[in-house]
This record gives structure tokens, C-alpha cells and sequence, in this order.
């Protein structure tokens, strides 16, 4: 069990998506000004990332077993625009207004860099199908993490009347990379706290 | 040459698999739109002001096409009401025109009270009310800032010679969203009726009759003559301000007549050219 926590919680923060490995910046800073809609992306986005774990991780498998790894990248990408494609269809059925709130950011999780990289980083790290499966919650869980958090940053940013030439995505990226360093003093947490 | 083949199997595969569970998921989920509503959309102002009394000008199209009144678009007026009304084979109904006034034709408060309160901030209405009264005077009235100016889209609203916001009725179109702005709630949307020029109050104030008068040259004092004169009965006066019911006013004229201090104007209706 501790396993898996640890696996979970390094996902969610020391080694999180967007703001310690720098992968989907882009949902990151086009859709976290409003809370809905940036809660909506981080849930959209985990779906995305467990279900594209479950069905890379086989298929890496079968690559792996007749020597075709240099077919990840396209295989993957196939997998997950699929997956893609197929969220933005439940979502316009379910959900209306957080498929027009999300808007062209919501097929842009295809060419999302943090999904493919979780896909990958998983099968470079190891992992076991189970171990698999939550490291790409805990990558899901900690782009939400992001997200909600950024959005609180920019909401206090844009009250606070920053100088003209700053304003806009100037701002936004000073302010991203100043809550990015708070995530940094996580490093080492997860190896004292579970042993690993 | 296997291994070729097994490379563009595995990808085709994959592709296949993949589109195959596409094609099912877009029967399953298929969602029904009304080509109608991309038309009626277009048809709109698209101010997305919200006078309909909708979230949008794409919620009222879709409110119309379950039914709701054609008229309701203040900034489209008669002729797109006429437009969808035709479109959807409905009838238009009668449109009701609506334009925004400023209650007050006095003298700003951030004029009157230059050099007694010399307020420093934000050159902005908003921010100026929430220093609280700053005098004695009349508080009820135009500040000047021009916050409403600023929140018209159509550029209707200007101040005057004594820096009082004046809607100009052959430009605004009654969106409304200027009425939610003024921090003394002086603006009101006034529904234009069929008497040319109906009589209206220009003020606010609260104060009464001497006070009133020493606080600004153009005050309703409250002293209810208005109220007693009038034939139709549509003048109430209540907190010391005369309150006009437009929509029962014939324009006769006789409070304008009647009042001591001219507070009393004629709405002059200009239709307003699409």
C-alpha cells in the first residue's frame, strides 16, 4: 500500500506535470482563469491520463515483445486521440457547458505534451499495470492540483492592478514559474515520509 | 519484410480499433442541434448585453425556439424582432422601446465638492462612493466620473456642461447595462409609450425644501404640488422625491407647470435609427 501512496503522492508533487516537469503549460495557462472551467480541464485531463495508461501500458507491452519500440510515440498518440476524441463527445452529451467552457483547449489534450509524457515516463520508469494506473492518476491529480492553484494565483494577479507592460500573459508567466519554485521544496519529502 | 508488415499492421490496427469505437461512441452520444439556432444567432445583435433577460444573445435564440417572445431584444428593436419573427413564422408582437435616463440634471458632486473634500483616488464613480457622503449636501445625485460613460458600448452617455451624465436617446438602445453601473442608482431603462413627451423627474434627492434648495439649483424639494395637480394621478411622492409612472402619463405638462424649481422635464422619444 505504502507503495502505491508514495507513488501517488510524488506524482501529485514532487515530480508534478506542470509545475516541476514543465509538460502542459498550455491548458495550464489558457483555460486556469476561470475556476469552473480549470477544475473541468484538470478532471478532463486525469480521465484522459488514466484511461491512456491503461490502454498504453499493454500495447507498450506488445511493442516491447516484437522489438518495435520506435513505434511508441505513434502509437501512443493514436491511443490517445482516441481517447480525446471520445471525451469531447460525452462531454458535449453530459456536460454542455464545460465542453463550451473548455473550448478549443479540449481537443488540444491530444497534442497535450503531459499525457504523452505520462504514458512514457511510466513505461521508462517500470512501473507494474497497477503501479501504472496511479502513477497516471497521481500525474492527473497533481495537473488539477495545479491548476485550481494557479487559478487562485491569477485571480489575486489580475485584482491586483499589475503595471500596464506587465499585464496579461507577462504576469501570468512570472506568476507561473514563482508558484512552480513553491513546488520545489517538496523534493525529498516523499523518501522521508514513506521509507523509499 | 515481416517485421514491415507487422509495424503497418500494429499502427493500422491500433488506428482501426480506434476509429471503430469513434464511429459507435459518435451514434451513441450523437447530440441534436438546431441548424436554426446558428441562423437566429446571427440574427441577433450579438451585444450579449443580456436586456432579453437572457444569459446571451445565443440562450435567447435557444429560449425562441422553445417558444419564447420574439420582442424581447432591447438593442435589436423592431427590426430584428420582425427579422426571427418572420423566420420562426411567429408573430412579432408589439416591441417595447426602451431607453436609459440619468435622474439627475444638477451639478456633480466631485464638482461641488472640489475644494471642500479635494478627493484624491480613482477618478472613478465607484470608487468615490465608497469614501461614503462626503458633504452635507445633496448625496443622492450624478458624481460625474462618467462610470456609466465608460460602460456603454454605443457611446450614448457624455457629461454635460456641469459634468452630469446625459444619455443621448438617438444613440443608446436601451441595452441597460450602464443601469447596474451608477453606484446612486440614477440611471432606470424608461419604456417609451405613445405620448410623445412624457413628464419625467431629474432627481434624486432626498433632502427637503430648504436643504434641498441650498444643495443644488435643480432639486425636487418634495413639496408635492406635482402630486396634487396632476389629472392622472401617476405622481407619488415618497422619501421627499417626486416618482413619475411614465407608462400612465398623458404629457399634459401640468406638473412641469406647476413645479417651483423645474425639476420636472419632458422625455423627448427620438426613434432610433438602426
Amino acid at each position: 500500500m505504502a507503495k502505491y501512496a508514495s507513488i501517488l503522492f510524488s506524482m501529485v508533487l514532487v515530480n508534478n506535470f506542470v509545475l516541476v516537469k514543465f509538460l502542459g503549460i498550455c491548458p495550464f495557462l489558457g483555460v486556469s482563469k476561470r475556476f469552473s472551467s480549470a477544475v473541468g480541464m484538470g478532471g478532463a485531463v486525469t480521465v484522459v491520463m488514466v484511461l491512456a495508461i491503461a490502454v498504453t501500458w499493454p500495447i507498450q507491452q506488445l511493442l516491447v515483445a516484437w522489438n518495435l519500440e520506435y513505434l511508441q510515440t505513434i502509437a501512443f498518440i493514436l491511443v490517445i486521440a482516441t481517447l480525446v476524441q471520445l471525451l469531447e463527445m460525452v462531454l458535449k452529451r453530459f456536460m454542455p457547458p464545460l465542453h463550451r467552457a473548455l473550448g478549443v483547449y479540449l481537443p488540444l489534450i491530444t497534442t497535450n505534451c503531459a499525457v504523452l509524457g505520462v504514458a512514457t515516463l511510466t513505461v521508462d520508469e517500470g512501473y507494474a499495470y497497477p503501479e501504472a494506473l496511479v502513477a497516471g492518476l497521481g500525474a492527473g491529480l497533481g495537473f488539477l492540483l495545479a491548476m485550481v492553484i494557479f487559478n487562485g494565483v491569477r485571480r489575486r494577479v489580475d485584482e491586483a492592478e499589475p503595471p500596464e507592460m506587465f499585464r496579461g500573459m507577462p504576469i501570468t508567466l512570472i506568476s507561473a514559474a514563482i508558484t512552480a519554485m513553491s513546488l520545489m521544496g517538496f523534493s525529498g519529502v516523499i523518501e522521508h515520509l514513506f521509507g523509499a | 519484410m515481416g517485421s514491415l508488415l507487422l509495424t503497418v499492421a500494429l499502427v493500422a490496427g491500433i488506428g482501426l480499433a480506434g476509429s471503430t469505437i469513434l464511429v459507435v461512441a459518435s451514434q451513441k452520444l450523437a447530440v441534436e442541434e438546431d441548424e436554426r439556432l446558428v441562423e437566429l444567432v446571427a440574427m441577433l445583435p450579438g451585444a450579449n448585453c443580456g436586456s432579453c433577460g437572457y444569459a446571451g444573445c445565443e440562450a435567447y435564440a435557444k429560449a425562441m425556439l422553445d417558444g419564447a417572445a420574439c420582442n424581447s431584444c432591447g438593442p435589436g428593436g423592431r427590426e430584428v424582432a420582425q427579422k426571427v419573427a418572420a423566420y420562426l413564422g411567429v408573430d412579432a408582437g408589439d416591441v417595447v422601446v426602451k431607453r436609459a435616463v440619468v435622474a439627475c440634471r444638477g451639478t456633480a458632486d466631485r464638482v461641488v465638492l472640489q475644494e471642500r473634500a479635494g478627493y484624491q483616488g480613482a477618478p472613478s464613480c465607484r470608487s468615490y462612493s465608497t469614501m461614503g457622503h462626503l458633504s452635507d449636501g445633496c448625496t443622492d445625485g450624478c458624481i460625474g466620473y462618467g462610470d456609466c460613460m465608460a460602460a456603454c458600448p454605443y457611446g450614448a452617455i457624455s457629461l454635460n456642461k456641469h459634468d452630469v451624465a446625459v444619455v443621448d436617446p438617438a444613440i443608446c438602445i436601451g441595452c441597460g447595462l450602464c443601469t447596474t453601473i451608477c453606484p446612486r442608482h440614477l440611471i432606470s431603462l424608461q419604456e417609451k409609450s405613445d405620448v410623445s413627451e412624457v413628464s419625467f423627474v431629474l432627481c434624486h434627492n432626498t433632502l427637503m425644501g430648504k436643504r434641498a434648495r441650498d444643495a443644488c439649483a435643480n432639486t425636487c424639494l418634495g413639496c408635492r404640488r406635482c402630486e396634487k395637480v396632476c389629472p392622472q394621478h401617476c405622481i407619488t411622492v415618497e422619501n421627499n422625491v417626486a416618482h413619475i409612472d411614465v407608462s400612465k402619463c398623458v404629457g399634459c405638462k401640468v406638473c412641469m407647470n406647476v413645479c417651483p424649481e423645474g425639476a420636472i422635464y419632458p422625455l423627448v422619444w427620438v426613434p432610433h435609427e438602426a
